[in-house]
């Protein structure tokens, strides 16, 4: 009842077993990302076909939970960049600006940032950050070492430093 | 340290121990172009924070969707859940707490028989399902509505692994968010009790008698068992194990103290009930998960620094440290704290008060928390096999330390 299993009789019973223990927050993950509830429950819903997909049944992720959150960072960033255009000139319409504006603006303009991002960059920042996976969870998921995980992680926050500051002057 | 070792780790120093985070620190004083990568860092993280935590649950009809898809068949033991990554930040004072309480519930241990004496019960799970639960209880009106109890029990065992579970400490705490106030009461592990189905035994034993009358139905059982032990509502209960406390002192990447004087306990008991010798030496120090936890644990026989005290140090050191480097906030998001503590921890507190009181719990301070330990001279003996009772005085004064009127 504890310990989250990884072994049961069939794939789709051990991703319901998942999905009932971790589809709240990947949902609030995903909607701190996205923003937007509609979207966010069509990112939920993908990220476990995909899961269906991807699960070997012979050979399940030692560590569901960063496995899907993997699965559900990719596409939140895939889903970030298609709206990254639309976003930007709907956010460039708001003249008029309250404290609770200011703050949606600065939000939109840290997800465009993000979608700016190199795709590794975005997938190795937002494990780390937000789902607050260590380099060597990230690691054993990717099947790299956590010393090219770090190099990474460092780059993309360089990067983002840097597109943030432009925005910032902007 | 190189430059290309050093901005490597900038990312991750919540990762690297403590010497290595010295070290960092002194590059960082003679390299500015690394000071320069740190600044970046801090920056994207400050940044970063600008798109708030979504605190909304999803919709229904969408889980609903979703699960039909994936043709989910529900376990209706599931009761208790692992924790959640929300609840952390409330997990993590709890389980400091029981690092604390473990030795203060000692004292009054008089009798040590082994756990499988407890006599088999006849009791059917019928009568236990339709007990109504205490919390709810209309005698005893809750203080506010924002205040809760949680009832927090120490294992060495976690849930589901065994349906013979000791809780060797029973620490009743109640947190109540408006008045800023986290009270506890640590409860003796042997202290005579009458179960919800009528039966009499151990407080220790509460749970997994509760877990053998129906799987999935020990946490209700002991609830209702101190509710009525104690007089005190109880609203939520968490099992923990012991390991969960050094884990999380490990995870911050351990605390530092000053011991104020030697220490020394030729007989410190240890999970397979056996002793080990273990010293302190005066001085300020280092200590990872199994130290800290020796260190509020050990008994000193000529010491005069109280044990209490050594207790409350450590919780200062653990909550300092946790905040200093910015933690508390981060764990509040670290899924793999869920898995560390999750696995060590398991409750039936719900997501959304814990989120409400996520908060204000990562700014509480160690003398925002009241502790009381039942002592010896609280409790009275009892004719065998039944073994003691708080006496009348105590279970005011428990209640009354519960509520803040002490």
């Amino acid at each position: 009842m504890n310990a989250v299993p990884t072994t049961l009789k069939g794939d789709d019973q051990l991703l319901a077993v998942w999905f009932e223990l971790y589809h709240a927050a990947l949902f609030r993950y995903l909607l701190r990302l996205v923003s937007e509830a509609e979207t966010t429950a069509d990112l939920l819903q993908d990220t476990f076909v995909r899961a269906l997909l991807a699960l070997n049944p012979a050979q399940p992720p030692d560590n569901p939970s960063a496995w899907l959150y993997r699965i559900a960072t990719n596409l939140a960033y895939n889903h970030l960049r298609r709206q990254r255009r639309w976003r930007w000139l709907s956010l460039q319409a708001l003249t008029h600006t309250t404290s609770f504006e200011a703050n949606v603006i600065q939000a939109q303009i840290v997800r465009d940032c993000l979608a700016r991002l190199r795709p590794g960059e975005a997938e190795v920042l937002l494990l780390h950050e937000y789902v607050g996976l260590t380099s060597f969870d990230i690691a054993t998921l990717s099947g790299e070492k956590a010393s090219t995980i770090r190099v990474r992680l460092a780059r993309a926050c360089a990067r983002f430093s840097q597109l943030y500051e432009k925005e910032q002057g902007a | 340290m190189r430059c290309t070792d050093a901005s490597a780790l900038l990312a991750v120093r919540a990762e690297l121990s403590f010497a290595q985070n010295q070290q960092l620190q002194e590059h960082l004083s003679t390299c500015q172009l690394c000071a320069r990568q740190w600044r970046a860092v801090q920056q994207t993280r400050r940044a970063l924070q600008h798109i708030p935590i979504a605190t909304l649950d999803p919709p229904r009809h969408v889980t609903a969707v979703i699960a039909r898809r994936l043709d989910k068949q529900r376990s209706p033991a599931a009761r208790l859940q692992p924790a959640s990554i929300a609840s952390v930040a409330i997990l993590v004072l709890l389980v400091v707490m029981l690092g604390l309480m473990w030795s203060a519930a000692g004292p009054v241990h008089v009798v040590s028989a082994p756990f499988d004496d407890v006599p088999a019960r006849g009791a059917t799970a019928s009568t236990l399902s339709a007990a109504v639960p205490t919390a709810s209880a209309p005698d005893t009106p809750r203080a506010t509505s924002q205040a809760f109890t949680v009832l927090v029990l120490g294992s060495d065992a976690r849930a589901g692994q065994s349906q013979l579970i000791r809780t060797d400490s029973v620490l009743l705490v109640r947190i109540d968010p408006d008045q800023q106030r986290l009270a506890a009461v640590a409860l003796p592990r042997d202290l005579w009790v009458t179960y919800p189905d009528g039966e009499e035994g151990r407080l220790n034993a509460a749970y997994s008698v509760g877990e053998q009358r129906a799987v999935g139905s020990g946490g209700t059982f002991v609830k209702q068992t101190v509710s009525a032990a104690v007089g005190v509502p109880v609203d939520y209960v968490a099992l923990v194990t012991f390991a969960a406390f050094a884990d999380l002192v490990d995870r911050v990447g351990g605390i530092s103290i000053t011991v104020p004087q030697a220490l020394d306990d030729p007989r410190y008991p240890t999970d397979d009930y056996d002793t080990i010798h273990v010293q302190f030496a005066a001085g300020p120090q280092h200590l990872d998960g199994v130290r800290a936890l020796q260190y509020v644990r050990i008994r000193n026989p000529d010491g005069d620094f109280d044990r209490l005290q050594r207790q409350r140090q450590v919780v200062a050191a653990l909550l300092e440290r946790l905040r200093s480097a910015g933690q508390l906030q981060q764990l509040v998001g670290l899924a793999d704290v869920v898995n560390t503590l999750g696995t060590n921890v398991t409750t039936d507190l719900p997501q959304d008060l814990l989120l409400d009181s996520a908060s204000w719990a990562a700014s509480l301070t160690a003398a925002q928390i009241d502790l009381l330990a039942v002592e010896p001279t609280m409790v009275t003996p009892m004719p065998p096999p039944a073994t003691l009772q708080l006496t009348d005085d105590a279970q005011q004064q428990v209640i009354k330390h519960l509520a803040g009127r002490s």
